[in-house]
């Protein structure tokens, strides 16, 4: 399936200090991928399961499924802005005492693809591919 | 004032009583009073249950208790003591054998109904919910009791191998988005029917908890419903008003009421009498005929919310009961013309005439709980006759928490200003008291002043 | 004197949640507690609209009908307020609201809620105004000091109004006049269907 990264509109950045902002950390909780309900239907995934988003790097993160028109079949999108898992591990612990945000998730550019850009070497974070399945 | 009160109250159910045995005599007909009132509470009576065969009806309440009334007499015959918060909801079960309680203390509570006369029942307590309780449903064939709790969750209790196993088997089916409202069983108990604060009327596969579909899907919250499978009919109340009868298979709507944005409290059911009731946060009672959907009653019964109402078993009168301590019998047929005068009790919460500061006080903020005579009736919190010099948990008769039995505070002028400075949940934690802060110091000093006079043995 | 309303442009509404944020960040409201909050429907399909609801403050409110205590009171200005002195957290003010408007945080004495706690229109509570006291309860009086709520005047679309019911009701028309009827003015019949 096509990969693709955007924004979300309760954080920005990298996160760490949106995240770490109670009112806007409650209103967006969990990291998620959001797929079409027609791929979703074929890989038997609801509304609110993990799931593994696994890409060609050998990358695999463990997020909640969102399934919703939103994107188009065949595509699946992530939001950029978490941090603090990987590969479904909980990293809170490593965090200096009391500056782990609210909310922590996995960071979507770890799955993303190797290209960069040859003049800017800005990464490629619009343009990747996964497979995703249930946990 | 609370003389008054407990006058009236005398008065009343025993000219419920005078009334009936006049009209034995053929004096008086029955319906010569349009309204009766039967007080045995001393709180906001939340639900009523009638027993399958139809002696007995139960009544939940804020004050923490339940009543077994007979029906034919309307007579208190014992009170039910158990739950560690207000009733939300009572259900007896399809065989008679079973009453269940739910309250804001998230518990339910199994009665055997054969032990209800006696009022040291012991009822069995099932834990599991995290959230408060509004309402009850056995299914058909007696093996299942579900609860609709606030927490979100629906509670699939076993009863097969008896209501002492529930608890460890039990399972919570969640889904809705929010709190629960109403539950019900499919009529062969191999489905589910539940309503919530999301607007929809959920049904579920008991064998696997599947959510399968929503049978009704309305904008606002649905408060209460009601599903008829052999006539193909769901009916719901919500809460911005609408009455609503529909064919489950096609929507088709049979019946539709909703000029009045106020919420729907209550729903009653009777399919074999062919009566269809709702009733409103306003006090609205509609009550219908099934075979058509036309309307038999659509009048005011009550001063303030109706939060239950039944046909009684004689197909005659209605039963409602709402914020007042007492519920009220209506006639369903016989109208007098002056029915239509709706009284209003006497509120004690806004104190018409001049009074102390202390005496307000006590009346806005204390009243609901607690009274002040010896002989003061049941109420959610101990009598204060006599509370200075009192041990904490001393008072003989009430069911105070653990935490209070086992207190050694002595109420005095300073303990109780200190309660309310601090707040229960810090002086009495662990106990059944709502938190209720006075900031004010001398509204404090002006309760405890008017305390010791109105409560001196 | 003004009666004061809120209305809700579901054809503005982006969803962008600076209302519910700036409430939260007015009042300093708990975790869990929603005061506001914006609900979408059709998400993701032709024809998603978003709402952002709160306490309507309606003229004949269900919320003060209910209540065992009677801790609600209605201002000159039509908003509806509660004292959470009084409140025992009972729950009966939620049932009856078909906006969802009372929230109840976690803590409560013995598993019971704590007090009841709703948007207040920016406008306090008993306490005297603009104390410290009517602060720490329920949060910034903006009334008394002759603002208007602050999700209203955070909203990035203008779809939240919220002052006086007349000047808002004429927002709004002009706009219908503009760009046609659209979703229409959602909750504005259940709030105010009463004159007042």
């Amino acid at each position: 399936m096509i990969l693709t990264s955007g924004r979300l509109v309760e954080y920005e950045g990298g996160g760490d200090e949106t995240r770490s902002n109670p009112w806007l950390a409650e209103l967006q909780q969990d990291m998620f991928v959001e797929m079409n309900p027609f791929d979703a239907n074929g890989k038997n995934i609801r509304n609110g399961d993990m799931v593994w988003v696994k890409t060609p790097e050998g990358a695999q993160i463990k997020v909640m499924a969102q399934v919703t028109e939103r994107v188009a079949k065949g595509v699946a999108f992530l939001p950029f802005h978490f941090g603090g898992h990987l590969e479904g591990k909980d990293l809170r612990s490593k965090y200096p005492e009391g500056a782990d945000p609210y909310v922590l998730g996995e960071s979507a550019n770890t799955a993303f693809t190797y290209g960069y850009d040859s003049v800017t070497l800005m990464q490629e974070s619009k343009c990747s591919l996964c497979t995703i399945e249930r946990v | 004032m609370s003389s008054c009160y407990s006058i009236f109250k005398t008065a009343s159910s025993s000219l419920g009583w005078l009334f009936l045995c006049l009209s034995l005599i053929g004096l008086v007909p029955i319906s010569a009073s349009a309204f009766d009132r039967y007080t045995a509470h001393g709180g906001p009576v939340r639900d009523l249950a009638l027993s399958p065969d139809g002696k007995h009806f139960v009544t939940a309440s804020f004050d923490y208790s339940a009543v077994l009334w007979s029906a034919d007499e309307i007579a208190e015959k014992s009170t039910l003591i158990g739950h560690e918060a207000a009733l939300n909801t009572a259900q007896f079960s399809p065989d008679g054998k079973l009453l269940a309680t739910g309250g804001d203390d998230g518990l339910v509570l199994v009665w055997k109904a054969e032990q209800l006369p006696d009022e040291s029942a012991e009822p069995i307590i099932l834990r599991g919910h995290r959230g408060k309780i509004v309402h009850l449903a056995f299914s058909a064939d007696n093996s299942m009791l579900a609860s609709a709790s606030w927490d979100g969750s629906i509670g699939i209790w076993p009863l097969d191998a008896g209501p002492e196993k529930a608890e460890a088997g039990v399972r919570f089916i969640t889904g809705h988005e929010g709190p629960v409202n109403a539950v019900q069983f499919s009529d062969d108990s191999q489905f589910l029917y539940s309503a919530g604060y999301d607007g929809q009327i959920r049904y579920w596969r008991l064998a696997n908890d599947e959510y399968l579909r929503s049978v009704v899907k309305n904008g606002w919250g649905v408060s209460v419903f009601v599903v008829d499978e052999v006539r193909d009919i769901v009916a719901f109340g919500s809460s911005d008003g609408v009455m609503s009868v529909s064919r489950m298979s096609d929507q088709t709507e049979l019946l539709r009421v909703g000029d009045e944005r106020v919420p729907v409290l209550s729903i009653f059911y009777h399919a074999g009498e062919g009566f269809l009731g709702f009733g409103n946060a306003k006090g609205r009672v509609l009550l219908t005929d099934t075979k058509d959907w036309s309307i038999i009653r659509d009048f005011h019964a009550a001063n303030g919310p109706i939060w239950s109402l039944l046909v009684m078993p004689d197909a005659q009168s209605l039963m409602v009961a709402g914020l007042d301590d007492f519920i009220t019998r209506w006639p369903i047929f016989e109208f007098p013309p002056e029915f239509l005068e709706r009284p209003g009790p006497a509120r004690r919460f806004h104190p018409k005439q001049e009074i102390s500061n202390g005496e307000r006080q006590f009346a806005r903020k204390c009243s609901v709980c607690h009274t002040l005579k010896a002989d003061g009736k049941r109420r959610a919190g101990p009598s204060l006759f006599g509370v200075f010099g009192r041990q904490a948990g001393g008072l003989e008769g009430y069911p105070y928490s653990k935490a209070l039995q086992t207190s050694d505070i002595v109420w005095s002028a300073a303990t109780i200003n200190q309660l309310f400075e601090e707040g229960p949940d810090k002086v009495t934690p662990g106990t059944k008291m709502p938190i209720q802060r006075m900031k004010n110091a001398k509204d404090r000093e002006d309760l405890v002043s008017f305390l010791q006079s109105a409560t001196q043995k | 004197m003004a009666r004061m309303k809120f209305l809700c442009d579901a054809e503005r509404c982006i969803e962008c949640n600076a209302c519910v944020t700036a409430c939260k960040n007015e009042h300093e409201v708990p975790w869990g507690v929603n005061r506001r909050r914006v609900v979408t429907i059709q998400d993701g399909k032709p024809g998603e609209r978003s709402i952002s609801v709160a306490c309507m403050h309606c003229s004949d409110a269900p919320c003060t009908a209910v209540c065992p205590v009677d801790c609600f009171y209605q201002t000159e200005q039509g908003v509806v307020l509660h004292s959470k002195d009084l409140c025992i957290g009972c729950g009966y003010c939620f049932y009856a609201c078909p906006f969802g408007a009372p929230q109840y945080p976690q803590a409560g004495n013995y598993g019971s809620r704590g007090k009841m706690d709703k948007c207040t229109f920016c406008a306090g509570g008993p306490e005297e105004d603009m104390s410290s006291l009517e602060f720490q309860k329920y949060g910034r009086n903006r009334l008394a000091e002759g603002k208007l709520p602050i999700c209203a005047e955070m909203c990035s679309t203008k779809a939240l109004l919220a002052g006086d019911g007349d000047q808002v009701a004429n927002i709004f028309r002009e706009r219908i006049v503009a760009r046609g009827f659209g979703s229409g003015a959602w909750g504005w019949g259940t709030a105010y269907s009463i004159k007042g």
